[in-house]
C-alpha cells in the first residue's frame, strides 16, 4: 500500500508540475528535420525566426537516433519542414504521432513537404521488395544534393514563412531575394566546375550523390551496397572491383555513415580514391551553410575528377 | 499436492475472444446507429442508412487498413531435466492490419499463431489522438504499459524470450481489454515525462492447468475499486550530444481474484496482489548512427496473494477437512542487460536476470543469455544465441538457439516510448 501511495503522489506531482514555456513567444518556431532546411529558413526568416534541425548533419538520415529533446521541439513547433520523398520515413512519423502538435500535423498549414514540386529521379516503375530494401515508391529521396534544389527549397520555405506568419511577408521576400543573389552567384561557380565533369565515371556507396552527378553528366557505374538498404556480398564487391579497373574510375563517393570496411577492400584492391563527403549541412568542418556544402562538393568532386589543369571534354 | 501462482507460464492470451467480439459487435449494431459504411447495397425503408461518405462500392479497397505478416522460426538444441535434443519450431505467425478510422482516431487488430496453432487475437484496440495535444486514450484489448517490455510482441525483443522476473511475474505476454490514458508534458526543453494509467477488466494472464491446480479468475462484476489497474511514469533525459537515459517506474495491481480449484471445488475469494517495477535505461549512439550502446536495469517487486495449493490436512483421500492453503508473500526480481551494436547490421549482447519464485519466494532462480543478432536487411533478422537457466537447488536448462525471423509488408503496433 505505501508503494501505491508513492506512485500516485509522483503521478499527481507530475501532472501539475507547469511545463516550460515554448520558444520565444517573439519569433516563429521553425523545426526542420536536416540542417540544409534549417540554414535556408534561418537565412530567410532571419530575426522573426526560431529554427531547429533534428539531424546534426553527420548521421544516416535513415538510422536517424530519435532524441528526448526531438520530441519537445516537435510539439512546440509552429512550422515544420521536411524534405519528403520517404527520406525521413524512419523517424517523422513516429515523432508526429507521439508529440500531437496539430499545428504540425500533415494537412495543416503548419506542416511541409518541401519535395513537393520537385521533379524526383528514380521514381520506381513497380514497387517491390524484390527491388530493393530501402524502397522509396516516390523516387530518390536525396534531392538536397541537387544543384538545383536550393531555390527550390529556398522557395517553399519562402511560401511557407509567409503561410504561417503573414506579418512577416515583406521580411520574407526582401530575405529570399538577398539569398537568391549568393545562390546565383554560387551557380555560376558549380556549374563552372560542372562542365569538367561530364562523362567522368564514378562509384558510389549509396544513391546519396546521384542528383549531383547527374546535373554534370558524371556516370555511376557501380554501387558498393548492391540495392539501398542491402549489405554488400563478395561476388557483388567483385563485380565492382571488375567494374572500376575496367572502366577508369575515377573516384568512390561514400559519405561518413558508409565509409566502411566495404569500401576501405575496395579501395584496397584497386586503388580508387575514396571521397568521404559530406551529405548535409554540418556534415563538413567547412559545410556551415547550404551553399558552403555544396561549394565543398563541387570542389572536391571536381578536383578528384578532372582537376582544373586537365582540360574539358 | 497440486498448487498454482498468478503468473502465466505460457504466453498470455486475451480472455476476449473472437466470439466475444463478434457478440459484442452484434449488441452495439443494436443499440447504436447503424456502421454506415457497412450499410445494406438498397436501402428499403427502415432499413439501416446506406453511406454516402464510406467506401464507394461495396467491394471497393481503397480504404482497407494497411496489412502486415510476421514469421518468427527458431532452430534450438535444449537440456532439460526432463530430456535434451534439438527442435524446430514455426514459434509465431502474426497478422496484423491498421488503419486510421478518421482523423482523431486509428485502429489496430494483432491475430497471432503459435505452432502454427490455431490464430488468436492477441490485440485489438483503438487509439483516440482527438482528446487534445499530448494526450491519447487507448481502448480495446492491448498489452500493458508495463517497464521497457511487456508492451513489446516477444519476436520485437532483443532477447529470444522475455526475460525471467518479467516471465515470471506478469507473464510471458499480458494483455488486458480495458481503456488506457496517456499524456506527456515537456520539463525544459530536454526531458519530456510521460504518464499513463488504464484500467481493465482483468489482468490474470491465462495460467496453463497441467497440474490441475487452483486457477486465478477475477470477478465478472466487481465494483469500481476491484478493477485491475496499471500506471506507469517515464521520463527521458539527455545526458550528452549522443547519450540519453531513461527512468521509470511502473505498477500493475489486481485488487480482487479468487482462486478456484475445480477438482476439490475449493474456492478462495477477495484476494489481491501487486507487482511494481523501477527501470533505467541508457543509450548511447555514434554519431552517424551506425554504432550504439544500450544497457539498463529493471527491478521488480511482487507482493500480495501470489499462489494457492489444496492441503489435505494431513489426511489422504479424505477431502472433507482439505483446504485451500495461500501463498500470501512478497518477493522481488530484476534484469539487466548490454547490448552493442556494432554495425548498422549487427548487436551482440548479454542478458542476466534473477527472480524470487512466486511458488516460493525462498527459492530463487536466474537465467543469462548471451546473442549476436544480424539484420541481412530491417525487414529480415538471424539471430544465434545461448542460455541457461538455474533454479537454486534445483533444475537447470541450457539452450542454444538460431532464431529468424522476417517482415513482410507494414508492421504496427501501439507501444509507448
Amino acid at each position: 500500500m505505501r508503494i501505491q501511495i508513492l506512485l500516485w503522489v509522483a503521478l499527481a506531482f507530475l501532472m501539475t508540475s507547469s511545463s516550460a514555456p515554448a520558444s520565444s513567444a517573439d519569433r516563429l518556431a521553425v523545426l526542420t528535420t536536416i540542417p540544409d532546411l534549417a540554414d535556408i529558413a534561418r537565412e530567410i526568416g532571419g530575426d522573426r525566426v526560431d529554427v531547429k534541425s533534428l539531424a546534426k548533419g553527420t548521421e544516416n538520415l535513415h538510422r536517424l537516433a530519435v532524441r528526448p529533446s526531438h520530441l519537445i521541439a516537435m510539439s512546440r513547433a509552429e512550422l515544420f519542414l521536411e524534405m519528403g520523398l520517404s527520406l525521413e520515413h524512419a523517424f517523422v512519423p513516429g515523432l508526429l504521432e507521439a508529440a500531437r502538435n496539430s499545428k504540425i500535423w500533415p494537412g495543416e498549414p503548419g506542416f511541409v513537404n518541401v519535395s513537393v514540386g520537385f521533379d524526383p529521379i528514380d521514381v520506381p516503375d513497380v514497387v517491390d521488395r524484390g527491388q530493393s530494401a530501402d524502397v522509396h515508391p516516390e523516387g530518390n529521396p536525396h534531392f538536397n544534393l541537387s544543384p538545383a534544389a536550393g531555390r527550390h527549397m529556398a522557395q517553399v520555405v519562402l511560401d511557407a514563412l509567409i503561410r504561417v506568419d503573414e506579418a512577416g511577408e515583406e521580411v520574407y521576400r526582401a530575405n529570399h531575394a538577398a539569398y537568391l543573389e549568393r545562390l546565383t552567384e554560387a551557380e555560376a561557380r558549380w556549374a563552372k566546375i560542372g562542365e569538367r565533369l561530364a562523362g567522368k565515371r564514378v562509384v558510389v556507396y549509396h544513391s546519396e550523390f546521384d542528383y549531383l552527378t547527374r546535373a554534370y553528366g558524371v556516370e555511376s557505374v557501380g554501387t558498393v551496397e548492391p540495392q539501398p538498404g542491402v549489405s554488400p556480398t563478395p561476388a557483388h564487391l567483385a563485380r565492382l572491383i571488375t567494374s572500376i579497373e575496367e572502366l577508369e574510375v575515377g573516384a568512390l563517393l561514400t559519405a561518413r555513415w558508409s565509409n566502411d570496411k566495404h569500401v576501405r577492400f575496395v579501395a584496397g584492391r584497386t586503388g580508387v580514391e575514396v571521397l568521404e563527403l559530406p551529405t548535409m549541412v554540418g556534415g563538413s568542418k567547412r559545410a556551415t551553410s547550404w551553399i558552403a556544402l555544396m561549394d565543398e562538393l563541387h570542389a572536391r568532386v571536381g578536383a578528384a575528377l578532372a582537376p582544373e589543369s586537365e582540360p574539358a571534354r | 499436492m497440486s498448487s498454482s501462482t498468478l503468473r502465466a507460464v505460457r504466453p498470455f492470451r486475451l480472455s476476449a475472444s473472437p466470439s466475444l467480439l463478434i457478440g459484442c459487435a452484434a449488441s452495439s449494431a443494436l443499440l447504436a446507429p447503424a456502421a454506415l459504411a457497412q450499410g445494406p447495397a438498397f436501402t428499403s425503408p427502415g432499413a439501416p442508412p446506406r453511406s454516402t461518405l464510406g467506401q464507394t462500392t461495396r467491394f471497393s479497397t481503397e480504404f482497407n487498413p494497411a496489412m502486415g505478416v510476421v514469421i518468427d522460426t527458431i532452430a534450438d538444441w535444449r537440456d532439460t531435466p526432463m530430456d535434451d535434443g534439438f527442435d524446430i519450431q514455426a514459434r509465431l505467425v502474426e497478422f496484423n492490419v491498421a488503419a486510421f478510422l478518421d482523423p482523431n482516431a486509428w485502429g489496430y487488430v494483432v491475430f497471432t499463431s503459435e505452432d502454427l496453432g490455431s490464430p488468436e487475437i492477441e490485440e485489438a484496440a483503438i487509439q483516440l489522438m482527438g482528446l487534445g495535444d499530448r494526450t491519447t486514450m487507448k481502448v480495446g484489448s492491448f498489452f500493458i504499459d508495463f517497464g521497457k517490455q511487456m508492451q513489446q510482441h516477444i519476436e520485437e525483443l532483443r532477447t529470444v524470450e522475455r526475460p525471467l522476473v518479467l516471465r515470471e511475474y506478469l507473464g510471458e505476454e499480458l494483455g488486458g481489454t480495458g481503456a488506457q490514458i496517456d499524456h506527456w508534458l515537456p520539463l525544459g526543453d530536454a526531458t519530456p515525462v510521460r504518464v499513463s494509467f488504464g484500467v481493465f477488466g482483468s489482468l490474470v494472464g491465462e495460467v496453463e492447468d497441467d497440474d490441475g491446480g487452483p486457477v486465478a479468475a477475477v470477478p465478472e462484476f466487481k465494483d469500481v475499486d476491484e478493477v485491475s489497474f496499471t500506471a506507469r511514469v517515464t521520463s527521458l533525459h539527455e545526458t550528452s550530444e549522443s547519450g540519453t537515459l531513461q527512468l521509470g517506474a511502473s505498477a500493475r495491481v489486481i485488487p480482487d481474484f479468487t482462486f478456484t480449484d475445480d477438482a476439490s471445488g475449493l474456492t478462495s475469494e477477495g484476494l489481491s496482489n501487486g507487482v511494481y517495477g523501477l527501470d533505467l535505461t541508457y543509450g548511447w549512439t555514434s554519431e552517424t548512427g551506425e554504432q550504439g550502446l544500450t544497457t539498463g536495469v529493471e527491478w521488480l517487486f511482487v507482493d500480495g496473494d501470489l499462489g494457492a495449493a489444496v492441503d489435505d490436512a494431513g489426511t489422504p483421500l479424505d477431502a472433507s477437512d482439505d483446504f485451500l492453503g495461500l501463498n500470501n508473500d512478497s518477493g522481488m526480481g530484476f534484469y539487466g542487460f548490454v547490448d552493442y551494436g556494432f554495425s548498422s547490421t549487427d548487436n551482440v549482447g548479454v542478458q542476466y536476470s534473477e527472480v524470487d519464485l512466486l511458488s516460493d519466494t525462498d527459492i530463487t532462480a536466474s537465467e543469462v543469455e548471451v546473442y549476436w543478432t544480424h539484420y541481412f536487411t530491417e525487414l529480415r533478422r538471424m539471430r544465434l544465441g545461448a542460455s541457461r537457466f538455474d533454479v537454486e537447488g534445483g533444475d537447470e536448462e541450457s539452450r542454444i538457439y538460431l532464431q529468424f525471423t522476417a517482415y513482410f509488408g507494414s508492421h504496427s503496433h501501439g507501444v509507448n516510448w
